[in-house]
């Protein structure tokens, strides 16, 4: 008959051996997780989010729209995906923005079948659907423990993002401020949209009163009465000619990588668009105010 | 030697019958070789043009691609010939008498409709009824504007089809500025015209089945077809319905252009090149241009894809539809010089 002490100890020394095989498993279970993360990202948007977080050199196929280096093979867009390249690029994660026509079958039927993990984020309109994603992309990827590195510059482009929208530029109204990207005729920031989200955070009044990005003749414009236009282009170039000359006066340009991209830029097209704005005549710095006569 | 009597299309082809064979075989040929291209061209992500038997993986999706384009192309070719036979003009074709673009505003339509009730955009299966509805309409209205006296005007035809052509490209332009930016995107891409790599098999099959009906209709109509481009009297006196066989030709080429449209959004011109280059081949009796045209369609369609893969300029595939609109553009214009003289000279 064996002795009930003698299996107590049995078991304890069994439990002795396995939990720290389990510990060791699970470490090497998060190690291989982390190493074997190979991403497909295609929304520019969630490209650039994944690059500030430090995630760039995980991405193994992007949009051609994509700012991420060109050695990324190119596997599609939103619209339109080579699933070819996306099965030879041997994803372990795709990340995009739902499509308004809803996911595509066929990806959803790769990842099924592949043991993809697919992350849809159904709108990146706004201030809070970018903070949404700036949260949520590194827990999409690592679970609840995303690598110190990813989740430190998480909470820094947070902690960014508040601060750039509890600070605004002016601590006196400069009147109606319209935001304008695009060709001729350019199409303005309307209501919920992320720039406009900025601007009601600062306390500044958009002129365009509609929802979503509006075209805009150079003669709603003037009615509109903007104190400024803002010219806003993600790279070097001059407004169109019309704009030019119909708001001569009221015209400022804003280039920034980031400034169509909803996306961790935010923070700092936000101070960007902060800066320009400070120097209009009817706006007294928040700094001004702030300071003691 | 053969000798070929031109009467505008109704060249009266005296060719040895093993000859106008020859031809189908050549298209036959040409086009197995191109899909064998297709399906063999490798471009790895991030590395060079080769070729290999694709991965079982990914293969199926250079299948779908290839029978969607056979299908796709088939029946634009089908389509175009039976334009041009009908109408007695070399100019005519699904693309420049708006029946194309018809059924692009009956797909756009849809799709508005469907987004407008919080639904998702259409497979080609279901956008197939709006792009024939779409694609009967413009071609109704070309032949109503253009017919006078009792048959279409070739001159009016061009004209009329053109201006339904850009009335209906409005129409799509007016509702893709109707949708919010996400879903313009979406439409943007559609009209940029590709051949799809995947489908659903009941929708392949609904795609391959309508250029084969088709040609099964044409073979059936060949003779009454080969009559009726002599001219209008002369086919009547020898008993051939003409009203009958144009209202049966027209509902045909509404019908092949739709799925074809449906499948591959709008391909530029490729109902007009591929009807000349299987009657250059293989004669104008529709008991061989038929099937020519059907075959030259659907080569055309292949090797235009084919070159898509090929050119890739860091944007993913160039549209089909580029290749095709350059090539049948350019056809287009010798053909109209061509009618011109024709024209002026009394014909």
């Amino acid at each position: 008959m064996a002795h009930p002490g003698g299996f107590r100890h049995r078991a304890a020394a069994l439990l002795q051996l396995l939990l720290p095989l389990l510990a060791l498993l699970a470490i090497a279970a998060q190690a291989g997780d982390r190493r074997e993360l190979r991403l497909v990202s295609l929304s520019p948007a969630i490209s650039r989010t994944l690059a500030t977080l430090g995630l760039a050199d995980r991405v193994v196929g992007r949009t051609p729209w994509c700012r991420l280096p060109a050695a990324i093979p190119v596997v599609g867009d939103l619209y339109r995906i080579d699933y070819e390249r996306l099965i030879r690029v041997r994803p372990t994660d795709v990340l995009l923005q739902t499509p308004a026509s809803g996911l595509d079958p066929e990806l959803r039927r790769l990842a099924k079948v592949h043991r993809w993990r697919l992350h849809a984020w159904p709108h990146l309109d706004r201030v809070t659907d970018v903070r949404r994603l700036i949260r949520e992309l590194p827990e999409a990827l690592f679970g609840g423990a995303p690598p110190a590195g990813v989740a430190a510059r998480r909470d820094r482009l947070l902690q960014a993002l508040d601060a750039a929208l509890k600070s605004g530029p002016c601590a006196t109204d400069p009147g109606p401020v319209v935001l304008l990207t695009g060709t001729d005729p350019p199409l303005a920031f309307g209501r919920r949209t992320y720039l406009d989200d900025l601007l009601q955070a600062w306390g500044l009044r958009n002129a365009v009163q509609q929802d979503g990005w509006v075209t805009l003749s150079l003669e709603r414009l003037a009615r509109l009465r903007p104190a400024t236009v803002v010219w806003l282009s993600d790279r070097p170039t001059e407004p169109p000619a019309g704009l030019r000359a119909a708001a001569p006066e009221h015209l400022r340009v804003l280039e920034h990588p980031d400034v169509l991209l909803p996306a961790a830029g935010l923070p700092d097209v936000a101070q960007a668009l902060a800066r320009i704005l400070s120097t209009l005549p009817g706006c007294r710095s928040t700094r001004t105010a702030a300071s003691p006569p | 030697m053969p000798v070929h009597q031109d009467r505008g299309l109704a060249t009266v082809n005296t060719a040895p019958q093993p000859r106008r064979w020859l031809a189908l075989g050549a298209l036959t040929l040409a086009l197995l070789i191109t899909a064998l291209l297709r399906l063999t061209l490798d471009h790895p992500p991030g590395g060079g043009i080769g070729f290999a038997w694709p991965d079982p993986e990914w293969v199926r999706y250079r299948w779908t691609a290839l029978a969607n384009a056979v299908s796709a192309g088939g029946a634009l070719g089908l389509a175009g010939l039976l334009l041009q036979s009908l109408l007695r003009n070399p100019l005519a074709s699904p693309y420049v008498l708006g029946a194309s673009s018809g059924a692009g505003l009956g797909i756009m339509v849809s799709l508005y409709l469907t987004h407008r009730m919080g639904g998702t955009a259409l497979p080609p299966a279901r956008a197939t009824l709006p792009a024939l509805a779409g694609s009967l309409g413009a071609l109704g209205l070309v032949l109503g504007l253009a017919t006078r006296r009792g048959g279409p005007d070739p001159v009016n035809l061009l004209l009329v089809g053109v201006v339904v052509s850009t009335l209906c490209g409005a129409g799509i332009l007016f509702f893709q500025y109707l949708v919010p930016m996400g879903l313009r995107g979406e439409f943007l891409t559609w009209l940029m015209g590709h051949v799809p790599q995947a489908t659903p098999p009941a929708d392949l099959m609904l795609a391959a089945s309508l250029p084969l009906a088709g040609l099964a209709f044409t073979l059936r109509m060949a003779g009454a077809l080969d009559a009726g481009a002599l001219s209008e009297e002369e086919a009547r006196s020898i008993g051939v319905p003409v009203n009958a066989l144009r209202l049966g030709g027209f509902l045909l080429a509404g019908l092949l252009t739709a799925g074809a449209v449906a499948v591959t959004g709008p391909i530029g011109f490729l109902g007009l090149i591929a009807p000349h280059l299987a009657r250059g081949m293989a004669g104008p009796r529709h008991a061989t241009a038929a099937p020519a045209s059907l075959l030259a369609g659907a080569w055309l369609l292949v090797l235009a894809d084919t070159a898509s893969q090929l050119l890739d300029f860091g944007t993913g595939p160039m549209p089909p539809g580029v290749f095709t609109a350059l090539a049948g553009g350019v056809l287009f214009l010798v053909l109209l010089h061509r009618t011109r003289s024709w024209t002026l000279d009394g014909m």
